[in-house]
């Protein structure tokens, strides 16, 4: 096997083509916001099912490896009854996940009555970040379900993240756990403003995210005080709770405090979000 | 007869590529180690440009990082312009290579994650002001090369596999046409 076309294009200026084309490409979709539609498109029909398919098998893999310990007891207690306790560790497994799938549903509903004010719609996690880095996920509703850019997305107990990107049938979700996130809170009690930003570093180690420039003159806030979106954010809607406060440092300019809050809502396992089909009126 | 062979090309990569990015976001997402999860997208990127030189590897390694910037949620074409580089970058190894020896491919494979990572890091990270650069290399960049090399040992194997089955057909096809 010899190198087909070797004298057609010397491989140096395919890259440089390529490279050029992309750097323009990134350009572009940084000064216009172009999003690459007719490719995208292939994107919606072609990963996005098999995402949705290919989530329950894994999910479903998961709930298998807690089965398999107890089927292992089952053998060493009686190896007789084996093969009917594959029989019946097989149909618990399917009406297990079955009943985990009812009980989020069942808290979501719950949380849907608490967050009543909103219009929400349920949909499922598909697919993860697609790099170590950045704390994405990709939900199985689009803009066919009225999905828009910046609608924030709730979960169990709490803020989740918020739509960055959408296409047909799927919605790109940005954590509030991410490196790049911020988001403008206040303190439930006080209605205190600050700034929480997600950290790779902090959320990797303690499990907690950041919050800077709280203005706290009065030191009322204090550690387990509840951190909700606020009032003033131009894209989340008011009143989430985020998470509880873990600890505060008084800043160097002796103005502002920082500090660390652990978030409710539990990133590891999330299976099914609601989305807030309501988008903070802004003014700009 | 050129054309038929081209088109089995292009769905075979097409087909692994697809594979990949699947395997990635929805299949190890749940089962991570240690924090992270492989990055199918390096193993093959690297893998095809080791294999088949560097205009096959760029190509893959471009439409790997188109899908991965469609499902990112940020702009466009930084992570096809990283892959672009990698998939280069394999292919000018590719003189080295020897199809049943594994340790390039592995050590490639783990020098193209760690370089992923490092981009990653400088542009995303270093640029808005955060300095630690040990802790996201051992807590990020590290694992993710041990398990990717993890992973390859298997992956390749599928994507070596894949290459013999096309390098079979077109030597067939060039004997027939001699």
């Amino acid at each position: 096997m010899k190198r087909r076309s070797r004298t057609a294009f010397p491989s140096k200026y395919v890259l440089a083509v390529l490279t050029l084309l992309f750097v323009m490409l990134l350009f572009a979709s940084y000064a216009t916001g172009y999003e690459g539609e007719p490719l995208r498109t292939i994107c919606n029909y072609v990963f996005v099912p098999m995402q949705n398919g290919l989530e329950i098998v894994g999910s479903a893999i998961s709930v298998n490896n807690n089965d398999t310990k107890t089927k292992e007891q089952l053998i060493a207690e009686n190896e007789q009854l084996q093969e009917r306790v594959d029989e019946l560790s097989s149909a618990l497994t399917k009406l297990r996940l079955e009943q985990s799938e009812l009980e989020t549903l069942q808290e979501l509903y719950e949380l849907d009555q608490t967050y009543s004010s909103y219009k929400t719609t349920g949909a499922r996690v598909i697919a993860r970040g697609s790099n170590n880095w950045f704390q994405t996920f990709t939900i199985d509703k689009g803009s066919d379900d009225g999905i828009k850019i910046n609608m924030n997305v709730i979960a169990g107990s709490g803020l989740v993240g918020i739509v960055t990107d959408v296409g047909k049938n799927y919605a790109v979700v940005q954590s509030v756990i991410d490196d790049t996130s911020n988001v403008s809170a206040m303190i439930d009690s006080t209605g205190d403003h600050c700034i929480v930003s997600g950290d790779l570093e902090l959320m990797s180690e303690n499990n907690m995210i950041r919050f800077t420039d709280l203005e706290d003159s009065d030191d009322e806030v204090e550690v387990g005080s509840a951190v909700v979106t606020s009032n003033i954010s131009s894209k989340y809607v008011p009143g989430l709770l985020i998470g509880y406060i873990t600890d505060i440092d008084g800043d160097t300019n002796h103005l502002t405090k920082s500090g660390r809050l652990t978030p409710v809502v539990d990133f590891k396992h999330l299976q099914d979000v609601l989305v807030i089909l309501q988008l903070k009126e802004s003014g700009d | 007869m050129d054309a038929k062979k081209t088109v089995k090309l292009i769905f075979s990569l097409a087909g692994m590529i697809f594979i990949a990015f699947l395997l990635q976001t929805s299949v190890f997402s749940h089962l991570k180690l240690a924090g992270v999860s492989p990055n199918f997208m390096v193993i093959l990127t690297t893998s095809w440009g080791l294999m088949r030189g560097r205009k096959q590897g760029m190509a893959v390694g471009a439409a790997c990082g188109l899908i991965l910037d469609f499902f990112s949620g940020s702009y466009l074409g930084v992570y096809a312009l990283i892959f672009l580089y990698l998939g280069y970058l394999s292919g000018v190894f590719r003189k080295l290579f020897f199809g049943d020896d594994l340790k390039l491919p592995l050590l490639l494979i783990g020098v193209n994650d760690i370089l992923y990572g490092v981009v990653i890091y400088v542009l995303y990270f270093l640029l808005r002001g955060k300095y630690a650069f040990g802790f996201y290399f051992m807590n990020v960049i590290m694992p993710e090369a041990v398990y990717t090399i993890l992973v390859s040992l298997f992956a390749y194997y599928l994507i070596h596999k894949v290459n013999q089955w096309l390098e079979k057909d077109e030597k067939r096809s060039n004997h027939s046409l001699v």
